[in-house]
């Protein structure tokens, strides 16, 4: 079986003006699994998510996706490879065409994508209703008839309609309420334990990341900083955001709660050193001066953090 | 003699001092009037608040939680028809014309929504739009008015009083521009806050700093709070008691740390089981099965009884909210662990 990851990106970058949403991001995602990019609102995870799939051009890095470039591609074969990766929104009331029943809705991308006959393009749309379990009288409706849950199921069967290697999700269940999201999210494991496809997902929710994800990249302010295997950041995050960001979720006792101090700096004024200095509370003189470096810190884990330096060094 | 012993006794039985009653709402319905008639958004809804604590009123999207405390505010839709009991520090407000109620809940009523973006004024400055309250409530001159404004936003935690004072809303971060609200509800020295989903918008970092403020506004003023939320987690960590709806109806009421570790009504049950925890290591969530029924959709019995594992010919009768072990359940089947 092939092992190579199934995307792959180094030194992705994207500057609209002076603002920097995202700073050399890499990572890569192994066949079959989800990678999670979590992150608070500016951290340049969804900008993230529309570089890996072309739909924002990136201004420096590469992106590997099964062996391509996709950098380099024209639009014609970039527009070709888009069958091997699909999207799903947080939002599935504007992601859905209105006016595009739910046949259509399925049906049109393997009508792009030029897959199988008009019969066996309708067989598809109807073993694919089956899979996110709604019924095969769903297809002559139309979006505005289903629930929040139902259409994010569409989505999610749009999504599967060319039978993509990999799936980018972007806050997926994020507009879905409690209940809900549980069913969608079941969903989307299943299928991906089925169909084997490779996942990035974008998520600001701890508890949804940690169910759905194999490997996490922790965002702050464009970049990632800290990343590793899922077991490892939750049970050992060793950036003092990412342990900020674990101890500021709900369901922590209200005294334990870590009180980070400050909001998340304009991205038009990163600050210069490491970008999370200003709210950081073990914050000291090198932090300022110099940026650090993602540094290994074993199992998988990576980290760019100075207190990093001082603990490897005592 | 009676000195040595009487304390003692005291703190044995009822550690804390009797609290008064800041709201009590008893059997509130709540109905919108259309073409076809009466519509029930809202069927026998009671629970009161006491001063210093935090009460929650938990449920999804459409459950009714929001138009209760609509209800409470006197900002229901003007084709609502309310019945039961509002009453505020011991006076029925349920009752009075929309400008009594105007005059006596602006003093005593603070709001916090969801939205500051929303619900402060867009081409007002905030100096104007807190010294403006100030005035018209507490009769405060401009001066006064001003002074008292840069103070209460120093104590929400806003830097630069005075400059702020000066600027507009969209100048501001989501967190800082929840903190103004919370300046504004607290500025004329309400007894009860409404907070609408006040964190909901907001990063978990920034969050935590937000309810670690109510938290403080809390205990500082001595203040009732109904805190409004879809978020079973918050509660736990922020209020005393939990009020939990279902499709209008409340359908578990009790202490907060029963009511979320504990529960006795399967829909409070399955609203925790479906929530991806930290650390379980499961594979698979539990979700509740079925979305919750539209207004005017409601079954005749139990409400949940459609998507209830537990349901049975019994639930096709309206279950009562009766207490059952340490909560009190509308449940003809309630969830023996807690009892």
């Amino acid at each position: 079986m092939n092992t190579d990851p199934v995307l792959s990106v180094a030194g992705l970058s994207k500057s609209f003006r002076a603002v920097k949403a995202v700073r050399d991001v890499s990572f890569s995602i192994p066949r079959g699994k989800t990678f999670g990019l979590v992150g608070e609102s500016g951290s340049g995870k969804s900008t993230t998510a529309r570089l890996v799939l072309r739909l924002v051009e990136p201004t420096a890095g590469t992106i590997s996706f099964r062996g391509r470039d996709l950098a380099g591609l024209s639009s014609r074969d970039l527009r070709a490879e888009r069958r091997h990766m699909q999207m799903i929104f947080q939002d599935p009331f504007g992601s859905l065409n209105p006016r595009m029943s739910v046949r259509d809705t399925l049906v049109e991308p393997q009508l792009v994508h030029g897959i199988g006959t008009p019969a066996e393009q309708l067989k598809t749309a109807e073993r694919l209703l089956a899979e996110v379990s709604l019924p095969r009288t769903a297809l002559d409706r139309y979006p505005h008839e289903f629930s929040g849950g139902q259409r994010q199921r569409i989505a999610i069967a749009r999504a599967l309609a060319t039978n993509p290697e990999m799936i980018v999700a972007d806050e997926p269940v994020s507009a879905l309420d409690v209940s809900v999201q549980a069913q969608v999210l079941n969903l989307m494991r299943d299928l991906q334990d089925r169909h084997g496809t490779t996942m990035l997902f974008i998520s600001h929710d701890l508890r949804v990341v940690q169910f759905m994800c194999d490997e996490i990249g922790v965002m702050y302010l464009g970049e990632i900083i800290e990343q590793g295997p899922r077991d490892r950041i939750y049970g050992a995050p060793a950036h003092p955001y990412t342990q900020a960001l674990l101890a500021s979720a709900p369901g922590k006792a209200g005294s334990q709660r870590a009180r980070l101090k400050g909001e998340i700096p304009s991205a038009h004024a990163v600050p210069s050193g490491c970008a999370f200095r200003t709210r950081c509370p073990h914050a000291f003189e090198r932090c300022t001066t110099e940026k650090p470096a993602m540094r290994d810190i074993g199992a998988g884990q990576k980290a760019a953090c100075h207190l990093l330096d001082t603990a490897v060094a005592a | 003699m009676t000195a040595h012993v009487a304390p003692l006794a005291v703190d044995l039985v009822s550690p804390q001092p009797e609290r008064r009653t800041v709201l009590a709402v008893e059997n509130l319905g709540l109905s919108l009037r259309n073409a076809d008639g009466l519509l029930p958004i809202v069927t026998d809804v009671s629970f009161s608040i006491r001063e210093g604590e935090a009460v929650a009123l938990v449920g999804e999207s459409g459950c009714g939680k929001s138009i209760t405390a609509s209800a409470i505010m006197g900002i229901a839709p003007d084709n609502a028809v309310i019945t039961g009991t509002i009453t505020l520090n011991g006076k029925v407000i349920s009752g009075l014309s929309p400008r009594d109620r105007r005059r006596l809940c602006g003093r005593h009523m603070g709001f916090i929504f969801q939205e500051p973006m929303t619900a402060l004024h867009p081409t007002l400055s905030i100096g104007r739009q807190m010294t403006d309250t100030l005035k018209h409530n507490l009769g405060l001159s401009q001066a006064e008015a001003t002074n008292r404004a840069a103070e209460l936003l120093d104590r929400v935690g806003i830097p630069r009083a005075r400059d702020i004072l000066k600027g507009y809303v969209h100048e501001l971060s989501g967190g800082m521009r929840q903190r103004v609200m919370i300046a504004l509800a607290i500025s004329c020295g309400p007894s009860l806050i409404i907070a609408d989903e006040p964190t909901t918008a907001l990063d978990v970092t920034i969050q935590a700093q937000v309810l670690d403020l109510l938290d403080d506004m809390r205990r500082e003023l001595n203040l009732a709070m109904l805190f409004i939320t879809h978020d079973l987690e918050v509660v736990g960590d922020f209020c005393e008691r939990a009020v939990v709806m279902y499709a209008g109806d409340v359908v578990e009421r009790g202490l907060s740390d029963d009511v979320v570790r504990a529960p006795a009504h399967p829909y409070a049950r399955g609203l925790i089981d479906a929530v991806p925890a930290h650390d379980d290591g499961r594979t698979r969530l539990t979700p509740i099965l079925g979305t919750v029924p539209p207004v005017g959709q409601w079954p005749e019995g139990c409400r949940f009884a459609p998507r209830c594992a537990r349901a049975d010919a019994q639930c096709q009768t309206r279950p009562a909210l009766e207490q059952h072990g340490r909560t009190d359940v509308r449940c003809w089947h309630p969830l023996e662990e807690n009892a």
